[in-house]
């Protein structure tokens, strides 16, 4: 997962005095490239971030099967549960910001529904390795019954 | 339905491409409800368990269908 962009734009230090020349002083050309340089919209800096949420989704499923599977050390639980809970959390906030600004997802051939989808299949990760209803056991138990194994 | 036939519908929804996430995450819901009826368990007590144990059935069908992956991960 990419928030590295909003990071280094919110750190970035705000020109305060536009010299004549350029920011950093240099020549006229270098000031108008800066000036008129072309920029991605918010909406498109969203549906990247989209993007980049998908694929983070994908990765955290392959990073529990790697490490979490069995006997999963303290410190590990301990990132899914943070990193998870970051992309749900994201997941919700993308589904209220594309409700509300009824931006287009096709385009990258997302919808609304889908990043719902997404948020409730994370939840499903959260529970799987932090929720401590039952154990693997009992979890066992439960289905070999339900479905008559033996 | 089996019980792998839901821990595959669990599998598929989330593998599956970004477009195919909203039918094959009903499809999941689906099968939760279908094994709920058909086995006559409680959906609250069935999907926790489907939870707990689809991470070893998981861990298998990574290993065997993406062997390519850059890890080592159980049941290759």
């Amino acid at each position: 997962m990419s928030f590295w962009f909003i990071f280094v734009r919110m750190n970035a230090p705000f020109p305060t005095e536009t010299k004549y020349g350029g920011h950093r002083g240099g020549n006229i050309l270098e000031f108008y490239t800066e000036e008129f340089k072309p920029e991605p919209s918010p909406i498109e800096i969203f549906r990247q971030h989209l993007i980049q949420w998908f694929f983070a989704a994908k990765h955290i499923r392959f990073f529990e099967a790697n490490k979490l599977t069995d006997s999963p050390a303290e410190e590990d639980l301990a990132s899914h549960r943070m990193v998870c809970s970051a992309l749900i959390t994201f997941g919700e906030f993308a589904t209220n910001f594309a409700r509300q600004t009824k931006v287009n997802l096709s385009a990258v051939g997302l919808s609304v529904e889908s990043i719902e989808a997404e948020t409730r299949l994370l939840r499903n990760n959260f529970k799987m390795f932090h929720d401590v209803l039952m154990s693997y056991g009992e979890a066992d138990d439960v289905l070999k019954k339900a479905f008559n194994e033996t | 339905m089996k019980r792998d036939d839901v821990l595959a519908k669990i599998f598929e929804a989330e593998f599956c491409e970004p477009k195919e996430k909203a039918q094959k995450e009903r499809d999941l819901q689906d099968s939760f409800k279908a094994a709920s009826k058909q086995t006559n368990t409680a959906i609250y007590i069935l999907q926790p368990a489907f939870l707990k144990v689809y991470p070893q059935y998981r861990a298998k069908r990574l290993g065997k269908e993406f062997p390519e992956l850059p890890f080592k991960l159980r049941g290759n």
